[in-house]
């Protein structure tokens, strides 16, 4: 890799952040709706009756800025999200964005995290054997049940699981994070709490994934088992284990990890419909109030969060990629 | 060989995964305080009545963004008084009396001896007196409770240090009722001027549980609080109970859990998980009652829930084509038949309505002696031949499609708006719709989420819509007011009342006229039905039903909820008067 490929690289990381700063300020102001208007109208349907309601308009709009030309606007957004001051709510002021962010984000990664890592192992191995001819029948029958957990959507699923194990034998709780009134710290009894809220989203997420994964594999494994090595190796005598694990699904995994790369970089997106569903406090669920809520200043600070961490994921995947694939190198 | 790499490897994964788990605990570690181990069947877990808390580190009870019936109003903070929708009275609370002078524009608040903040600092007048101030100086910044204060007080001394009056811009009997009295959901609560004091209103958060704030009068003390829930602990040392006022409340601690949509609520009430819910529908009602019978509602048998104070309406822009015409308004009126709306968006538990305010026993003797008025203005009636009478007598023609037309020949198009996040208006829409479509409209509906709603209908976008209407709950007053022509603001600015847009100065006169009498006052009657006589033959709006949320009680570990055979209080959990139940409540065993 040379010094000019690098800059280049970083310079386009820049690029794409500026151009997915600007389309999310497109889009947040594009949506029809005033967001004080809004905290407006949820007074009233609560039975609040707002006597100076263009009054209070007129001074949110004023301290958020909103009465500014769009330009402007636009500007300042710029300048301050360059500096990480992503300001504060507009439907929840004076609550900040980086705070709310913050608050939600070791949830979402936490659950993301886990069931990723587990859908992409468990489904990469099942991908592999499901293209290995030593695999059994039973273990080849499970490439239906995969397709069709995968065909279903995440947060069907959730709703699916929600009903299966926690409405009706209540094996696990209906949602929510941690147990009501508990305190979370750093000990076994919280770290089991949190894991067994934790299950039935995670599970919905592992097995909506696990068909992508072992897709993913089994179309690889398939291209790898027709190599010349392969023979050689199966010639020389090498154990169907060994063949399997280093010379088989080594070298189908780069794909894989490419993916994965990928996947792990969307994580701080969250799952937003599991989230909602199971009433996780993530930051799919944050996303998801702002979104309703019209609340531009947290809808353009979770995106700019999003797009950071996916366009750092692709940049590094990118500039480590020759480490992994010595076939590959930049110039 | 062994392979150090592969190794080094595996152990920074190891790491990696131990250092993930240790920063997620850290993280997470703040957003719960230590909270005091508490047996459930000391604990009272009520339904925050939203998907998430949103603002759990703001306690500042007078900014519009924060969240309120996340505990903050119902246990944070305590009011003056509390209006008692089953007696009609309004029960003192912090404050021991008040009385107005005869023109009804002087009230003199007399507050209860030995009231005292968290910290220990005696409620006085100063404080009464403090937190009027500042909702009158920053009245833009501090939602309706800064634009009443604005509108409302001219001048307020303390008296005394248990003696506050009053002296307010215009005649209104009415006053400490709507500001003071948790008529409807929300209350005018006072603050510690010792702890708000040189703070900025506009941004002041009231939080730091290492200083005990928020520092409130109520029985309960916040302990902790996230976007899951918030969890209060008792107070044993409550003013309530040390001046006998009233015992020390029977829950050691009171959480309000964001339960979010109905499947889950109605789940959490038979796990028991749940001592109170949120609106459900019937049908959901039914299976958790049948599944956990200790789960009950207002009454035992249909229509099961409570008359909320807001009822329905569909609403016109009365400031612009077509509505502008009465004519029009009626014949929309009477193209709706009431009863799909009951029976599809009530699932059969509400009833149809003749006039924007609840069916409430409160204020039915208001209206004795209107029924002739009712008579002579069916509006509400579903007479598809009467639609086309009003229709024809207003110009318009159907065309060849069907449809209504004016004389130029362009085509009445009803665009009805409605909000999404209300579960009957989302129901009622597309039954609207279609009744109007039978009756000749070119009607369709959209649903919006709050922002739009407020887009569209408080700027005077729309032309038709479904909404609530808060109004009167112990005298009609209020309801009339919606409509009185100061709300009706030109378009594209934030109208307020009932957002119709209506302006009558016959009829401005007649309510103010009636604003100025106590509900008590010989003529108010009179009053009244000069008012209704108008708003009848006008039909600003057209009422359509009750609205019935199925509020539900869980009698597994708390006994003496308020239900019809027990009516001792509003079941309004949500509200800001829910303090009363909670401190009435007992353990079932």
């Amino acid at each position: 890799m040379t010094w000019g490929y690098f800059f280049k690289r970083v310079g386009l990381f820049f690029v794409v952040v500026l151009t997915a700063m600007t389309v999310n300020f497109i889009i947040a102001h594009s949506v029809p709706g005033d967001p004080i208007g809004g905290v407006i109208s949820q007074m009233t349907s609560r039975g609040g009756a707002v006597e100076n309601a263009d009054e209070i308009i007129a001074s949110y709009r004023q301290r958020f800025g909103l009465d500014q030309p769009i330009l402007i606007q636009y500007v300042v957004y710029v300048w301050n999200t360059l500096q990480f001051d992503l300001g504060t709510s507009i439907i929840y002021f004076p609550q900040s964005v980086t705070g709310s962010i913050v608050a939600a984000l070791p949830w979402t990664i936490g659950l993301l995290l886990v069931a990723t890592v587990i859908a992409f192992s468990c489904g990469s191995v099942i991908g592999a054997m499901l293209a290995w001819s030593g695999t059994p029948r039973l273990a080849r029958a499970l490439a239906p049940l995969l397709m069709i957990f995968s065909s279903i959507p995440y947060y069907l699923l959730a709703l699916i699981l929600l009903y299966v194990f926690a409405v009706w034998p209540n094996w696990f709780p209906l949602g929510g994070g941690y147990s009501s009134g508990t305190v979370i710290g750093f000990n076994p009894a919280s770290l089991l709490d949190l894991a067994y809220h934790a299950v039935l989203p995670a599970l919905s997420i592992v097995l909506a994934g696990l068909g992508f994964w072992a897709l993913g594999m089994r179309g690889a494994m398939i291209n790898v088992l027709g190599e010349d090595y392969l023979t050689l190796a199966e010639g020389e005598g090498l154990s169907r284990r060994r063949i399997f694990l280093a010379y088989g699904m080594r070298n189908a995994m780069l794909p894989q990890v490419t993916n994965l790369a990928l996947s792990l970089g969307t994580i701080a997106s969250g799952s937003v419909l599991v989230e909602v569903a199971f009433g996780y406090p993530g930051i799919g669920f944050l996303l998801y109030d702002a979104l309703r809520a019209s609340d531009y200043f947290m809808i353009q600070g979770i995106c700019f969060v999003l797009v950071l961490t996916v366009a750092l994921a692709v940049l590094v995947l990118d500039l480590i990629y020759p480490l992994i694939d010595p076939r590959i190198a930049h110039r | 060989m062994v392979d150090l790499g592969a190794r080094m490897r595996r152990r920074s994964f190891t790491q990696l995964l131990s250092g993930a788990a240790l920063g997620l605990a850290l993280a997470l570690a703040p957003v719960a305080a230590a909270a005091q181990d508490v047996p459930r069947s000391e604990t009272l877990i009520l339904d925050s009545t939203l998907e998430r808390i949103a603002t759990p580190e703001n306690y500042n009870p007078f900014l519009p963004t924060t969240t309120l019936q996340g505990g903050l109003h119902q246990v944070a903070f305590e009011s003056l008084f509390y209006l008692n929708l089953e007696t009609g009275e309004l029960q003192p609370w912090q404050a021991e009396s008040y009385a107005f002078n005869e023109t009804f524009d002087e009230v003199t608040i007399k507050l209860r001896d030995g009231v005292k903040w968290s910290d220990g600092v005696p409620f006085t007048a100063d404080d009464v007196v403090f937190t009027m101030n500042m909702l009158k100086d920053n009245s833009a910044n501090l939602g309706n409770w800064g634009g009443n204060a604005k509108t409302w007080v001219k001048d307020i001394v303390a008296v005394d240090p248990l003696t506050v009056k009053i002296t307010l811009t215009a005649t209104n009997p009415s006053y400490v009722v709507n500001m003071f009295g948790a008529r409807v959901y929300w209350t005018n609560q006072i603050v510690p001027k010792h702890i708000w004091e040189g703070q900025d209103p506009a941004t002041f958060t009231n939080f730091d549980l290492a200083k005990g704030w928020p520092v409130s009068t109520s029985p309960f003390g916040l302990v902790s609080a996230n976007n899951q829930e918030t969890v209060w602990a008792r107070r044993d040392n409550w003013w309530g109970a040390e001046t006998g006022f009233a015992r020390l409340p029977a829950p050691k601690r009171v959480i309000f859990t964001s339960a979010g949509n109905e499947e889950r609520r109605t789940a959490m009430l038979i796990n028991n998980e749940l001592d109170t819910a949120y609106a459900i529908g019937k049908s959901s009602f039914e299976t958790v009652h049948q599944r956990n019978p200790k789960v009950v509602t207002w009454f035992k048998e249909m229509p099961y829930a409570y008359t909320d104070a807001g009822p329905r309406i569909i609403g016109f822009n009365n400031a612009i084509p077509p509505f502008d015409n009465a004519l029009v308004r009626r014949a929309v009126s009477q193209a709706v038949n009431r009863d799909a709306i009951v029976d599809v968006a009530w699932e059969g538990m509400s009833r149809p309505i003749k006039f924007p305010a609840p069916s409430l026993a409160a204020l039915a003797p208001f209206f004795e002696g209107t029924e002739d008025l009712f008579a002579a203005h069916p509006n509400t009636e579903f007479d598809p031949k009467a639609t086309e009478a009003l229709m024809t007598e207003a110009g318009y023609s159907k065309g060849g499609d069907g449809f209504w037309a004016d004389a130029s020949g362009a085509k009445l198009v009803v665009d009805l708006v409605a909000r999404q996040t209300e579960a009957d208006s989302a129901k009622a829409a597309p039954v609207v719709a279609e009744l109007l479509k039978r009756a000749g409209f070119d009607a369709q509906f959209r649903l919006v989420d709050s922002a739009g709603f407020a887009d569209q209908v408080f700027q005077g976008k729309a032309n038709i819509w479904l909404a609530q209407i808060n109004g009167g709950v112990n005298n009609p007053y209020p309801s009339f007011d919606m409509f009185h022509s100061r709300h009706a603001l030109p378009i594209g600015k934030s109208a307020t009342g009932s957002y119709s847009r209506y302006a009558n100065p016959e009829y401005d006169a007649i309510v103010e006229e009636m604003g100025r009498l106590a509900a008590d006052d010989p003529q108010f009657k009179d009053v009244v039905r000069r008012a209704l006589e108008i708003w009848l033959r006008d039909l600003p709006v057209a009422p359509t039903t009750d609205s019935a949320l199925l509020a539900s009680y869980n009698h597994t570990y708390w006994k003496n909820w308020p239900t019809s055979d027990n009516p001792y209080f509003q079941p309004c959990f949500w509200w800001a008067s829910a303090l009363v139940s909670i401190v009435a409540i007992e353990p079932a065993e």
